[in-house]
């Protein structure tokens, strides 16, 4: 017979388009650049410190629990790494490191690798690690006092603590600019809107993102924005603050659209989307939060397989009727 | 040339490889096989066989190996059997090959005026070049023939060549075919640039789109007859046969000539990319290692050597193989180029959903189906609703076999029901 030449034997198909989990997530990472940069930039080297022990811990845990587990080493895929990223881009400048390694430690073990690891968890890691933070350390999360010490050239109140506390008059007062170019108190990564918007632009073209999901949350944000600020009558502020402060354009582009807790139906990434804005804008105007983006994505994470039963027929399906 | 997109807001559209400027008669013949092997489609049975080793066999005669004499082949050397044997195919279809060793002399069985009938052309047809499944038609009401002027893989050009060499037998193939199934329409489809050529067969003629996978049956019934195919049933059921352009050309040749037609038109896609693609014409049953030799194509270890297309084709053990009768391409990809498949975990991208030419779930399915939860993967994911053309696996970031789990779900459930 044949003796020397063997022939490697698969299944189809034989070819592929080359695309692969690492690839997606660097270039999520990639995406977030912009807006990492300018958080130093406004924060000093603090943000950065938080930034690499965030990304470095949730690489750290994920080795761990690889090795607990016995199951294939995965930090190579990046899965880790950009959920530490984003964590670390939420958190405020000053968190001391106790607080970024308890984050990574929920983030990665209990609302990760618990569920299996990468495409397992139905949660995004990265929210359920801030909600359980927000909780539990609540001076240590409050912008306002966590930044007291950090000295800028712009005003260094909490654009949504004003809203909530104030009222909309107190925000009158800043530039959208200035919100757009990061000139804002807030997360390290969650100022520079401009950046934001770039990375989640790029990551839509590159087809990382689906554009559905981020185009029907900032509707959803600025069609009920809107609707408060007009039935309000001067209680509640319009789109714009809501759309440029907060996590809101974080959210947008890089959390809700996270691959494993998303929907990935037409119709349901657009009911994803409007639902994830419509609680936001809630949560901000009568609920408890600040904020609200960290939970109604977590809330909206909660609906997601049910929403993904809206689906299309397929291609020969016979209904039948009892 | 099949790789993703810089760009790719929306999942690239794959396509058919379409030569408009395939010259007629370019094919290029390869020269008769000392070896040959033919396989009949059914499990092996020692104490049932009729042929032995050493029976003298002639070219274009009907063998039939076992003595209730169901199961045949068309040998298409003449020669000596030298070896029967089982053999499990790449669906794990278990079936009986035969080996057929060529001495000389090509003198030709041919069968005298063959009548026009579904039984003369049962009996000398089923595995004629182009595959032709007459057997699944038989007593199912056939209303329309469609004959696929296109090829169902990417890369293979082999069924346009044959549009373009053979159009007077596939008028013929078809005219006989419609009298033999007493089918009241027959269509031709074909891409817009064969459309001068399908015309020959003389029957109506419909614009096939280029993109993957357009081509598959359901597909052309969905898209260009506004027909459903129910998941889970065959074109048959619903009234169409579909037939290969080749193997309409081939029922022709035969009715024509009193021949059983036996040369396969076959790409074959060198490891190279980018390099030609070059149709040769093989006897089926011929080893590919005698198609590669004369493509000029090595073979090292290592490599992968696909019979039948990169999308939906069967890798090869080994090159003394032959060529069965609806090989369109014979690839061979190097070594160090294969895309690796992997065991990561769905990470629900969606990516598959979305070029699912079928509708169908798969982000959800493929859980079910890496569970072993096979009943369940076909009564709330749609299953059986897929046209197995890998666009799912083709897309995968984690590299999941999404394909092979599929078929694996088929079989099982086949099997079960089976045994049921």
């Amino acid at each position: 017979m044949n003796e020397a030449k063997k022939l490697i034997v698969s299944h189809a198909p034989f070819v592929h388009n080359g695309n692969r989990i690492a690839t997606r997530n660097y270039n999520i990472m990639l995406a977030a650049l912009p807006a990492v940069v300018a958080g130093v930039y406004r924060f000093g080297g603090s943000a950065l410190g938080v930034l690499c022990l965030s990304t470095a811990c949730a690489m750290g845990f994920e080795l761990i629990m690889n090795l607990v587990t016995r199951r294939k080493i995965s930090i190579g895929t990046g899965g880790a790494a950009v959920v530490g990223l984003m964590l670390g881009m939420m958190l405020p400048a000053t968190a001391p490191w106790w607080l970024v390694v308890v984050g990574n430690f929920v983030a990665i073990v209990a609302a990760m690798q618990i569920y299996g690891g990468m495409g397992g968890n139905p949660f995004n890691p990265a929210c359920t690690a801030m909600a359980i933070l927000g909780i539990s350390w609540k001076l240590r999360m409050n912008f306002d006092a966590a930044m007291v010490d950090i000295n800028t050239n712009f005003s260094m109140s909490y654009p949504m603590a004003l809203l909530k506390n104030f009222g909309p008059d107190s925000v009158s007062g800043l530039s959208m600019n200035g919100l757009l170019m990061g000139a804002q108190n807030g997360g390290i990564g969650t100022v520079f809107g401009l950046g934001l918007i770039l990375g989640g632009l790029y990551l839509i073209l590159r087809g990382y993102v689906r554009w559905e999901i981020p185009v029907a949350y900032l509707a959803g944000v600025a069609v009920t924005a809107a609707l408060f600020a007009a039935a309000g009558s001067g209680k509640y502020a319009g789109p714009a603050i809501h759309l440029l402060s907060g996590y809101t354009l974080f959210g947008a582009f890089f959390l809700l659209p996270e691959d494993s807790s998303s929907p990935v139906n037409f119709l349901p990434m657009i009911l994803y989307g409007l639902l994830a804005g419509v609680l936001t804008v809630l949560i901000r105007d009568i609920g408890a939060d600040v904020d609200g983006v960290v939970f109604s994505v977590l809330l909206v994470n909660l609906v997601h397989p049910l929403l993904d039963k809206i689906r299309p027929k397929a291609l020969g399906k016979v209904v039948e009727h009892a | 040339m099949t790789k993703r997109p810089f760009f790719g807001i929306a999942p690239k559209k794959l396509s058919y490889t379409v030569v408009s400027d395939i010259r007629a008669g370019s094919s290029e013949d390869v020269p008769a096989p000392r070896k040959a092997v033919f396989f009949v489609d059914r499990p092996f049975n020692a104490p049932a066989l009729a042929l032995a080793s050493g029976d003298t066999v002639a070219r274009g005669a009907v063998i039939r190996p076992y003595k209730d004499g169901e199961g045949y082949f068309v040998c298409s050397v003449s020669g000596q059997v030298s070896g029967i044997a089982p053999y499990t195919d790449a669906r794990g279809r278990k079936q009986t090959s035969v080996t057929v060793e060529a001495k000389g002399g090509e003198e030709r069985q041919t069968v005298a005026g063959p009548a026009q009938d579904l039984a003369t052309a049962l009996g000398h047809l089923e595995n004629c070049p182009g595959g032709l499944k007459l057997s699944r038609a038989n007593g199912k009401g056939i209303k329309t023939v469609v004959v696929l002027g296109m090829d169902q893989d990417l890369f293979s050009t082999a069924a346009q060549q044959v549009v373009r060499d053979f159009g007077a037998e596939i008028a013929a193939g078809v005219g006989a075919l419609k009298k033999i199934l007493g089918a009241a329409d027959a269509v031709m489809v074909a891409p817009a640039a064969l459309q001068k050529d399908a015309q020959a067969a003389g029957v109506e003629v419909k614009v096939l789109s280029t993109a993957y996978p357009d081509a598959l049956p359901a597909l052309v019934m969905s898209k260009l007859f506004n027909a459903t195919l129910p998941a889970g049933s065959s074109p048959e059921d619903a009234g169409f046969f579909f037939v290969t352009a080749e193997a309409a050309a081939s029922v022709g040749a035969f009715f024509k000539t009193g021949r059983v037609p036996d040369e396969k038109m076959i790409t074959v896609v060198p490891k190279e990319s980018g390099a030609k693609l070059q149709n040769f014409r093989a006897r089926v049953g011929a080893p590919v290692a005698d198609v590669l030799a004369a493509a000029n194509v090595v073979v090292n270890g290592g490599d992968r050597v696909v019979l039948g297309g990169p999308m939906r084709g069967a890798a090869l053990f080994s090159t003394d193989q032959p060529v069965l009768p609806d090989t369109d391409v014979i690839m061979v990809q190097a070594g160090e180029t294969l895309a690796e498949i992997s065991d990561n975990p769905c990470i629900n991208c969606g990516d598959c959903v979305r070029v699912c030419p079928a509708k169908m779930a798969v982000n959800m399915l493929i859980r079910y189906l890496e569970n072993g939860q096979y009943r369940p993967a076909a009564d709330l994911y749609d299953l059986f609703s897929c046209v197995e053309c890998g666009l799912c696996a083709f897309v995968c970031p984690a590299r999941i076999p999404i394909l092979q789990y599929i078929m694996l779900g088929k079989h099982e459930i086949a099997v079960e029901e089976a045994q049921a």
